[in-house]
């Protein structure tokens, strides 16, 4: 290509992102940096006067920030791997064109997560609840002698977290890459077939790498997810007991707006957090890509 | 392909041609009141046209006719942010009724918890153009919110007499030494009990009358026998402290608004009862308000520790008309310990820089701030207690409650409410419940009460700077 | 073996949707049945479904929260899949550096908690004297990285020779996306639909915001009106839920067709 016919092509590109990118960048990275600006004040409410850093410095002082943001990432870590292995495994189940009944396993798989938070939230409280119907299981199946209170006690209530972040989730999840399947070309898994290879074999050496790119993007998505969780959390068991389920979200909610405001405060831990975020994602993008 | 096409273009432009309707209506409902009818092409909203709707789109407009329109029409639209439809929506109502056609009320309602935090949103933002008139804010958070908003509400000090409410609810809704809301409802603490239960196990209404904390425990002992739980109880919920500490005129923070636990002894005491109460056998362990609210109708309870706001759970479970009663609170043994507290409440906030500000508060003052008429409705009809003390000898306060057993519910709690200890809560009552919810698992598994309680100061003293 | 394989597959898929339908089967149940009961836990179907519905509408205006909610999803879902997907195929076709880095700053922009954009949004759309109107939500809505990033992350996939096939027959370049690209993607821009509808529709906490009258209120909003009594009457409450809900599943149901019709016209 010629320069000039590089220095059009390129212009082409970049007249096709304009658009989408201003969008964002005026509603997003505008309201974004005067946040920044904020989280350089200090004081409650209205009352702000710039400080410097001393949000940031705070940060290391305050355990409930350390609490939360522990609590965070521990969800992140157990739930998202499990979630994407499932939602792919199902993905990948669904897509066998010689599924009988494949329709309805998509629509039942996908309904999770349209049912609204209010109501999967009183159905959980209630099987999880010290009379529910998940302890009088356990205790008809002798496994356990008393009822265990889950929402209350500290292990439970991060794994009745999980379950529902799970159950919740994953049927969003399978539409990615259930629509990813689509763009790869049936003959490669046809090829793989006549080759001799079992089911693993092609999830694993075909499947997988094909998906690359949608199993990157549903692992920031999921992470982003992950770290902004808070209506899960406050409807299940409200960050309790003690602070054993809070996470940063919740807090930076309380600290806006339940709390006597700390805007500024807020805002740095949001910093924080985004910073968390890119880096994680920076790992992710060559964890996934160099394999 | 191209018939999809075809389709999805005109969509395209029906949804346009939507949009710009709402837009464009907006501004052409806003010029007056009575002719919305013109250029509006949003159905939906033109079916929904009344005066209330008409304010808020006029100053998006850009266009002055909206306000003239106010000032010729039928009375001022004050805007009011409020939560819970039957019972603040419905005084405000009634207070409408009384104050006549001068003002029109746009109760815009919204769950609470959004209704704080889109204060908080709107306050913070510095804007002047978009505020409401009046919000309704609970009187635990009502310092924070004039502490940090100085000059955004309005004082009404010049127009209403503090001196005619309860004192406590004074403090309340105060800030610096001067006061701002108008007060509203009482959260007046009261035991509420199931007479037949406590009978069964050899009570009766006089021994629940001056019940001492110890005492109440031990009734829970005797009604374990008789196979009935004592109270519900929520290891992750200390609401009930605050009944506790204010009967005994103490608080979760000092004067100055230091965090006053850890030389606090009502609320080590309260942390005696509620690990009492974690180790027994005699309460019902509930998780949320579900469950709470189960335990009470489903008969698992014998006693409820609540605000008077409490009572409209109660009385859900009609089977139960009659067996219930209220009793004050059960006393604490510290200093200056009472029966008497408060739970909850909120009152009213005039808006200083809102368009119609002036209006509002002459509206506040000559229904909230001053009528006794209006109290005798709104308790009369839907059980609605103020906190303004002239009104407690309306005839609505006389009648007994076939409920709970012909008692005189609201003339006891009126009685009491007149004697709550007035504390000062401060600012930072979130902050203060948190940090010892934070350290009240350790507390509960037996770790050492002083070093938990100075462990929560520290993150107290954290959290507040 | 084979037939074990078959048996293992659809036991694995029952048990995942029996467990995915439950909850929603219990939300349906619900709506039949008196709030206590449901707070009880009843799994059967009840008789107060009449009552329950004739009480949420009359509480809150459900048809016209209903209607604001439609129409504030169509328009952002057309919308933000037009220009998002532009943009999407764009950093794919047209790599540079700098566009490497545009994208990087765009997905980051999604991972800063909304409760932190909240106040400087909220001075932002007032100083433009448009709160309380549909654009507060539309505008911000449109840009959306989440719909990039998904965009640039299925185009990876997209065969490059179809594109230089277009390319060396004369296409300009916004025909060969229009024109090709767009109609191949179809279980993309299926999938998309899904979530930037799912995204308009649930989005709660800046409409609750921005919104300043009950007749401008969106689906959501109502419904948490509902649930916010002080004695939450949770019969009425799951009438507002399903309404809610159903649209969805609709939506889902409609597009799901594409999922399974794989690229159309695929290079063979």
């Amino acid at each position: 290509m010629s320069k000039k016919g590089k220095r059009r092509f390129q212009l082409t590109g970049w007249s096709m992102v304009v658009v989408a990118a201003a969008f964002v960048l005026f509603f997003s990275y505008v309201p974004m940096v005067q946040a920044f600006f904020l989280s350089l004040k200090t004081g409650k409410g209205a009352n702000l006067e710039f400080s410097g850093l001393a949000n940031y410095a705070r940060m290391f002082q305050d355990k409930v920030f350390w609490t939360t943001l522990g609590n965070t990432l521990l969800y992140a870590v157990i739930q998202i791997p499990v979630m994407i292995f499932l939602a792919l495994l199902i993905a990948v189940l669904l897509n066998d064109p010689g599924l009988k009944l494949r329709g309805i396993y998509r629509t039942c798989i996908f309904l999770p997560c349209v049912t609204s938070l209010v109501s999967y939230s009183i159905l959980f409280k209630n099987l999880f609840a010290v009379d529910g119907l998940v302890n009088q299981l356990l205790l008809k199946l002798g496994l356990i002698d008393t009822a265990i209170p889950f929402v209350l006690t500290d292990g439970w209530a991060k794994a009745v977290v999980v379950i529902a972040l799970l159950w919740r989730h994953t049927g969003y999840f399978m539409i990615f890459f259930l629509s990813a399947l689509q763009n790869i070309d049936q003959s490669v898994f046809e090829a793989a077939k006549l080759d001799g290879s079992n089911f693993f074999q092609t999830f694993f050496r075909i499947t997988m790498p094909m998906m690359r790119p949608i199993v990157f993007l549903t692992s920031v998505m999921a992470l982003n997810n992950t770290l902004q969780l808070f209506d899960e959390v406050v409807n299940l068991t409200n960050g309790g007991p003690g602070n054993a389920t809070r996470t940063i979200s919740q807090y930076i909610y309380d600290l806006s707006f339940t709390y006597v405001p700390s805007y500024g405060y807020a805002a740095a831990v949001s910093y924080v957090v985004l910073l968390l975020i890119v880096l994680i994602t920076i790992v992710q993008k060559k964890v996934i890509r160099e394999k | 392909m191209k018939k999809r096409f075809v389709a999805l273009a005109m969509m395209a432009v029906l949804t346009v041609g939507m949009i710009a309707g709402c837009g464009n209506g907006d501004g052409g409902s806003g010029d007056s009141g009575n002719t919305d009818a013109g250029n509006n092409t949003d159905a939906g909203s033109q079916t929904q046209q009344t005066p209330e709707q008409t304010e808020a789109p006029a100053d998006n407009a850009g266009d002055d006719a909206g306000d003239q329109a106010d000032a010729s029409g039928e009375g001022t639209e004050i805007t009011v942010w409020a939560w819970d439809a039957a019972f603040n929506g419905y005084a405000l109502e009634e207070a409408q009724k009384i104050y006549g056609d001068g003002v029109k009320v746009n109760f815009v309602e919204m769950a609470k918890a959004d209704c704080l935090q889109k204060i908080h949103t709107t306050l913070a933002s510095g804007v002047t153009d978009d505020l409401p008139d009046v919000v309704l804010i609970s009187d635990l958070n009502a310092p924070g919110y004039l502490m940090s908003y100085p000059g955004a509400f309005r004082s009404m000090e010049d127009m209403i007499n503090y001196e005619d409410f309860a004192s406590y609810k004074k403090s309340m809704v105060s800030y610096d030494g001067v006061s701002y809301g108008v007060p509203f409802d009482t959260g007046v603490a009261g035991l509420f009990y199931r007479t037949d239960y406590i009978e069964e196990a050899g009570y009766t209404a006089e021994d629940m009358q001056d019940l001492t904390w110890e005492e109440y425990l031990a009734l829970g002992e005797k009604l374990k026998e008789n196979g009935h739980m004592l109270q519900t109880y929520n290891p992750n919920d200390i609401a009930e402290f605050q009944i506790m500490l204010q009967s005994a005129g103490k608080w979760f923070t000092d004067a100055d608004g230091k965090a006053d636990f850890v030389d606090n002894a009502a609320l080590k005491e309260c942390y005696d009862i509620f690990k009492t109460l974690n180790d027994s056998d005699y309460v019902k362990v509930v998780s949320d308000w579900t469950e709470f609210a189960g335990a009470i109708n489903g008969g698992d309870v014998a006693c409820v520790l609540r605000g008077s706001w409490i009572s409209s759970t109660i009385i859900q479970g009609e089977d139960q008309s009659g067996k219930w009663a209220v009793a004050p609170v059960p006393k604490l043994s510290v200093e200056g310990a009472t029966h008497y507290s408060n739970q909850g409440g909120s009152s009213w906030f005039v808006l200083a820089n809102s368009k119609n500000s002036d209006a509002a508060a002459d509206f506040m003052a000559k229904t909230f701030g001053s009528s006794t008429e209006l109290y005798n409705t709104l308790l009369g009809e839907k059980n609605i207690m103020g906190t303004y003390l002239p009104a407690s000898s309306a005839e609505a306060y006389s009648v007994g409650s076939e409920f709970y057993g012909g008692q005189t519910v609201n003339a006891d709690l009126a009685d009491w409410l007149g004697q709550i200890p007035e504390v000062p809560t401060g600012a930072f009552s979130a902050e203060a419940q948190a940090a010892l919810v934070g350290v009240t698992p350790d507390i509960l598994s037996g770790g050492d009460l002083d070093a938990a309680l100075a462990t929560a100061a520290e993150q107290f003293e954290q959290s507040i700077q | 073996m084979k037939i074990v394989r078959n048996v293992c597959k659809n036991l694995f898929l029952i048990l995942v949707s029996f467990i995915s339908v439950f909850p929603f089967y219990w939300m349906i149940v619900g709506m039949t049945n008196e709030s206590k009961d449901i707070t009880m836990g009843k799994l059967t179907f009840g008789n107060a479904f009449f009552t329950n519905v004739t009480n949420a509408f009359e509480k809150a205006d459900l048809w016209h929260a209903f209607f604001n909610s439609a129409q504030l999803a169509i328009v952002i879902t057309f919308f933000s899949l037009l220009i998002c997907s532009v943009a999407g195929y764009a950093f794919v076709v047209f790599p540079s550096r700098g566009k490497e880095i545009l994208f990087m700053v765009l997905v980051a922009s999604m991972m800063v908690p909304f409760a932190t954009k909240l106040i400087p949004m909220f001075r932002m759309f007032s100083s433009m004297k448009l709160l309380n109107t549909f654009w507060a939500i539309i505008l911000p809505a449109i840009g959306a990285p989440f719909l990039i990033f998904f965009f640039r992350q299925n185009t990876e996939s997209f065969p490059k020779e179809t594109i230089e096939a277009a390319r060396v027959d004369g296409c300009s370049e916004y025909q060969i996306f229009a024109r090709i690209y767009a109609p191949m993607m179809k279980s993309t821009y299926a999938a998309a639909g899904i979530f930037a509808f799912m995204a308009s529709w649930n989005n709660y906490m800046w409409p609750l915001i921005a919104l300043q009258s009950n007749s401008k209120f969106t689906l959501p909003l109502a419904v948490a009106n509902l649930a916010a009594d002080f004695n939450p009457d949770y019969g009425m409450i799951m009438v507002g839920i399903v309404m809610s809900t159903i649209p969805t599943v609709i939506v889902f149901f409609c597009l799901q067709k594409a999922f399974v019709e794989g690229m159309v016209g695929s290079v063979k």
